[in-house]
């Protein structure tokens, strides 16, 4: 295959995710706060729901499939995802939505790939 | 048509997105999703080690095109700029507001150095942990690694904890 089409499949994966994302609601800091603190469960429920059902197909389709190789726990695993939260508090923005928001506030999220990069 | 288009997508369409996103992607092309891995691979001369294998059987690609995760990149912004687009009917609009709640609990005069300061401990959390929302969230819960399972708990737990302190006491 060429490069060229491996451009153009994942701008189109890119482009639909980004448009979900922003859709779902994850990409806006009053709903990620609402589902921190309980008081709106629906982004919780499509997150829960997403994976379930990715869960289920990979049920059925990974036997033959297989698998993407899988890191083991670590230290690093967990400091790394307790700052990840603290993070994602303050920002309402996790990676891919970061990516999304440019739209909304949010081009100073980008200041964080270069700490993305060399941590 | 409306509601499709200009307001939030019920848990049930949003889902069913997510879902086939992460599904897909891995169907078609055979590698996982993950958007974090994309910002350090996009950049990062030495791509993360191969990690010993703890599931099988094992897939193992060669690693994307450094560009292709840019194109990737690009166009999660252009998916959001799409649907900003679709909402407005076609208006740009920006803003640097982050609204009341921020306001109230973080606080809008240090709106920059606490996404600065936000920002940076996403990345770097994002990094050391192996991976983000997507990418151990999505990807690799669906699968039930063990990694992602204490990751995703991980974060999750912090965020909620930190989020009903910072609620209770401002």
């Amino acid at each position: 295959m060429s490069d060229t089409g491996i451009h153009v499949r994942y701008a189109i994966y890119g482009t639909v995710f980004g448009f979900i994302l922003s859709r779902a609601g994850f990409t806006s800091w009053d709903e990620i706060h609402k589902m921190f603190v309980f008081s709106d469960l629906r982004l919780f429920i499509t997150f829960m729901m997403a994976t379930g059902m990715a869960m289920m197909v990979f049920m059925i389709v990974n036997k033959r499939l297989g698998h993407p190789p899988v890191r083991k726990v670590t230290k690093d695993t967990i400091i790394g995802s307790l700052l990840f939260g603290l993070g994602w508090v303050v920002t309402g923005a996790c990676p891919g939505a970061a990516l999304v928001m440019p739209a909304r506030a949010s081009s100073l999220r980008s200041s964080r790939s270069p700490a993305s990069c060399s941590g | 048509m409306d509601w499709l288009l200009k307001e939030y997508w019920p848990w049930w369409l949003a889902a069913l997105g997510m879902g086939l996103v992460t599904v897909g992607l891995w169907i078609i092309e055979r590698r996982p999703l993950g958007v974090s891995g994309s910002f350090t691979r996009a950049v990062s001369r030495t791509p993360p080690a191969d990690p010993p294998p703890v599931l099988f059987p094992i897939v193992q690609k060669p690693p994307l095109p450094r560009t292709v995760h840019l194109t990737f990149m690009v166009a999660m912004a252009l998916g959001g700029f799409l649907s900003m687009m679709a909402a407005t009917g076609g208006e740009v609009h920006t803003t640097w507001k982050m609204g009341p709640t921020f306001a109230k609990l973080i606080g809008d005069g240090v709106t920059f150095p606490a996404l600065l300061v936000g920002g940076v401990l996403v990345g770097i959390g994002a990094r050391m942990a192996g991976g983000c929302t997507s990418g151990h969230g999505l990807s690799g819960c669906s699968r039930m690694t063990p990694n992602s399972l204490v990751s995703t708990m991980t974060f999750f737990g912090t965020a909620i904890v930190v989020s009903l302190i910072l609620a209770g006491v401002r």
